[in-house]
């Protein structure tokens, strides 16, 4: 099958982070994996250590459960004409296993698992607020 | 099952995203198969009110 070539006049990405991608060009396959946990202490301004590991939360572990099988499609794509064209893209952030791409792609599995944490000093005297 | 798919043309203008992120995708072109998940694990039970062990750190208390 004839392939169709993307053409982009331009594109502006601000900032990439975490296992994520701009790519350029066709790609037959990409598993990008994130793992993160994000802990946020209260009071604390500074980075510091964290005795914390991936395998102290089930997130990390657990299996996705599985799709359902597809039907069997045999599909045939016709390109009438040989261009994807886009005139301008503008993106602020990439981040946690996404991709940009511009050019064809054959397979893409991606995974983020992200566990968030965090620790509060004592109660306060006021009820808690939505803690979301 | 017999599928077939005519691609005419196709021109986009602009595209404005404020953010891609969690194991998503913005791609411009053709792609046959994409598998995309994204486990999150957010409060209620990530919090910890107090001084619960084994994250807070003794030496930054007060």
């Amino acid at each position: 099958m004839l392939q169709r070539t993307s053409y982009v006049d331009t594109i502006y990405v601000d900032s990439m982070s975490r296992s994520s991608m701009f790519e350029i060009g066709d790609v037959n396959s990409l598993r990008p994996r994130m793992l993160a946990i994000a802990v946020q202490e209260e009071g604390i301004a500074e980075k510091g250590e964290v005795p914390v590991e991936f395998a102290d939360f089930p997130v990390f572990s657990k299996q996705p459960s599985p799709l359902p099988s597809a039907p069997l499609v045999r599909k045939t794509s016709i390109h009438h004409h040989p261009k994807i064209c886009v005139g301008n893209i503008s993106v602020l952030g990439i981040a946690a296993s996404s991709t940009l791409q511009i050019g064809n792609l054959n397979l893409l599995d991606a995974e983020a698992r992200i566990k968030h944490i965090r620790i509060l000093n004592e109660e306060q005297n006021s009820p808690p607020n939505n803690t979301m | 099952m017999n599928f077939t798919v005519h691609n005419w043309d196709l021109h986009v203008g602009n595209i404005e995203v404020t953010a891609v992120s969690s194991s998503s995708t913005l791609l411009v072109g053709d792609n046959e198969n994409i598998n995309l998940s994204s486990f999150f694990d957010t409060p209620p039970e990530s919090y910890i009110v107090g001084s619960l062990v084994p994250l807070s750190r003794s030496t930054e208390e007060g």
